[in-house]
């Protein structure tokens, strides 16, 4: 063969190589689609998420804007929104306190005592159910329709009086512009259906996300914590005290949902509070989880709330019968509460439905106060004091 | 004819055969999508898309050369190194052709970014990843990449900020990046000199930190998971 020939070969089998590559050795390839960068529907109402914070689920049905947002912040401060026109939602739910209010057993609109204490708000756009222990309660909506309407024990008062209230805002002419800014696409704005949604809307805005802690853990301000707080984070993650066992996630909470989220089981815990039968039980009318399914097993299961601006929000559990952090890291400590005399007298370390995550620690005196000071470092003044979500 | 003129002639022969009937072999054997290099489309968005994973095929050899070169002997090493660069270069060239081609296409710049630093050239690499950033600003592989390169480039107060970006979004990208600035902390200790000691003590200090706080904090996509 001539070189010239041999040199035309080669570049021949070249190119068949090369063909025959792309055909037969790429087979064994899985193709590789290019996926195009989806437009996620998201709501219109910038949230400014703080960093580490995922969207909030938003419903379909609701989906957030400015206008019902301000609506929505308006109601929360209105008295007109009780039957009897003397309380508002910002009556339990104080800014200052986090959007709690102080108290171990909120009271209603007619003086009637709660038998539980109000939970905070921050935060629970988040939250995977609502109150303390009610696994059907999903939706800040749904929520926000139980202090309107209960009966038992009255709390705004809006039950048989829906029209009445209604009116208040029907005759107000700023409320009417902004019910008809807020749901424009509604034949008739001022609706309870309305009231609910800018109320639900406007607590999905309440978000607490710049403590010292979290400037630390999602700014990188590596001082952001003393090192006294720093201790006492290294203890609350600790597997010998156990607090992350609970209170987990950005928010320092139980179970969480957000956009994106695979779907969640809720859960209660029973800490050991309470054991007044020496056989688990809890005082009547604040058994937890067990008023609900009736299962011996769900006796006093109430939901790990968040612990976002802690050292505010005292007195602790859901009938606020523990009143500082000491007293709330002492019980803990102990793996339950002794009770001495009383009507609840019994000793909750026994319960025998109280959950395996409660088994008591040793905690010195100094890492006592380290996580103390951890604690306090959850609190976010600027959540406390912003002007988007004090009275307007 | 010579005996190895004969093989490959041969061969040749074989091969002119054996194409046109894989071809004739319908789309059981071709890989979507089906057009040869020498047919690719007009469109500019879908050229740039075949060329783009064109590319994501040629930086996949190369990750499988890696793979091989990391459990091969110290002599076939520096052979596989030569053969992993060519890829890379090779890759590189496609995704040039597909920002040319698209230059909206950010997952291209991202791609490019990466073949680029891989191959040293971490200012090349650095341009690369700001334009898939300008593109999408909260492409995650990108801003971890981008880190890398910082990292090349010992510009560690950089890297430091993209891991607290990636921190709160993608722990996955954060996770990979905490690894490569340990890496990178193993390489400069043990080999003094080209970043000042006490930088690197400082460096290895917030790593050590933030190892930490990654261990303690749960990543959004471990809380559904979590036994409560």
């Amino acid at each position: 063969m001539r070189p010239g020939g041999q040199s035309r070969l080669c570049g021949l089998a070249g190119v068949l190589i090369a063909a025959s590559c792309t055909v037969l050795g790429c087979a064994k390839a899985a193709p590789i689609r290019l996926v195009e960068k989806q437009a996620v529907a998201g709501p219109v109402f910038d949230l400014r998420l703080p960093p580490g914070f995922p969207a909030p689920l938003v419903p379909a049905d609701n989906p957030l804007s400015a206008a019902k947002v301000r609506l929505g912040r308006r109601l929360f401060y209105d008295r007109a929104l009780s039957g009897n026109g003397t309380f508002s939602c910002a009556s339990c739910h104080r800014q200052e306190l986090a959007f709690t209010d102080g108290r171990a057993q909120a009271v209603g609109s007619t003086g009637e005592l709660h038998p539980r204490s109000t939970m905070s708000l921050a935060n629970a756009a988040y939250d995977a159910t609502l109150t303390w222990a009610d696994p059907e309660l999903r939706t800040l909506e749904d929520q926000a329709r139980v202090p309107m309407f209960n009966r038992h024990p009255v709390e705004l008062g809006l039950a048989d009086r829906e029209e009445q209230v209604l009116e208040r805002f029907r005759s107000d002419p700023d409320y009417v512009r902004m019910f008809r800014a807020a749901f424009d696409a509604e034949p008739v704005p001022v609706t309870m259906d309305s009231v609910v949604g800018a109320l639900a809307s406007f607590v999905r805005t309440l978000i607490s996300g710049d403590s010292p802690y979290h400037r630390l853990v999602y700014r990188g301000e590596m001082d952001a914590l003393s090192e006294s707080a720093r201790r006492g984070m290294r203890l609350f993650f600790s597997e010998r005290l156990g607090c992350a066992n609970c209170h987990a996630g950005f928010m320092l909470s139980g179970p969480v949902v957000f956009e994106g989220a695979a779907e969640i089981e809720p859960t209660f815990h029973n800490t050991g509070l309470y054991d007044i039968d020496g056989k688990g039980a809890y005082p009547p009318g604040n058994r937890g989880l067990y008023e609900r399914t009736g299962r011996p097993e769900d006796m006093g299961r109430f939901r790990a709330p968040t612990l976002s601006n802690v050292a505010i929000t005292a007195p602790y559990m859901h009938d606020g019968s523990i009143e500082s952090l000491e007293e709330l890291v002492d019980f803990y400590a102990a793996g339950g509460r002794l009770v001495e005399t009383g009507p609840w007298a019994g000793d909750g370390r026994r319960n025998p439905y109280k959950s395996d995550l409660i088994r008591g620690f040793e905690i010195a005196d100094g890492e006592e106060a380290d996580l103390i000071r951890f604690l306090e470092s959850l609190t976010d003044p600027g959540f406390l004091t912003n002007p988007s979500f004090s009275a307007p | 004819m010579p005996k190895h003129a004969r093989a490959f002639a041969a061969l040749v022969l074989a091969l002119a055969v054996a194409s046109p009937l894989a071809l004739a072999a319908g789309s059981r054997s071709i890989p979507e999508p089906s057009q040869p290099r020498e047919e690719a489309p007009r469109d500019p968005i879908a050229e740039a898309a075949q060329h783009y994973n064109w590319g994501i095929k040629l930086r996949n050899k190369a990750w499988a050369l890696e793979e091989k070169a990391a459990n091969a002997s110290e002599e076939q090493r520096p052979k596989l190194e030569v053969k992993i660069k060519k890829q890379y270069k090779k890759a590189i060239r496609e995704f040039q052709y597909a920002v040319e081609k698209n230059p909206d296409l950010h997952q291209a710049f991202g791609s490019l970014g990466y073949g680029l630093r891989k191959l040293g050239r971490h200012e090349e690499a650095l341009e690369a990843y700001d334009q898939a950033l300008a593109l999408a600003s909260d492409y995650a592989e990108a801003i971890e990449y981008r880190a890398e390169a910082y990292l090349g480039l010992n510009r560690v107060d950089e890297a430091k900020d993209a891991y607290i970006q990636l921190f709160g979004r993608s722990r996955k990208e954060a996770d990979k990046l905490l690894e490569a600035m340990k890496a990178w902390l193993e390489r400069h200790q043990q080999a003094p000199g080209e970043v000042d000691d006490s930088a690197v003590e400082a460096f290895a200090g917030w790593v050590e930190e933030r190892s930490e706080i990654a261990g303690q904090t749960a990543s959004l996509s471990d809380l559904p998971l979590r036994k409560w």
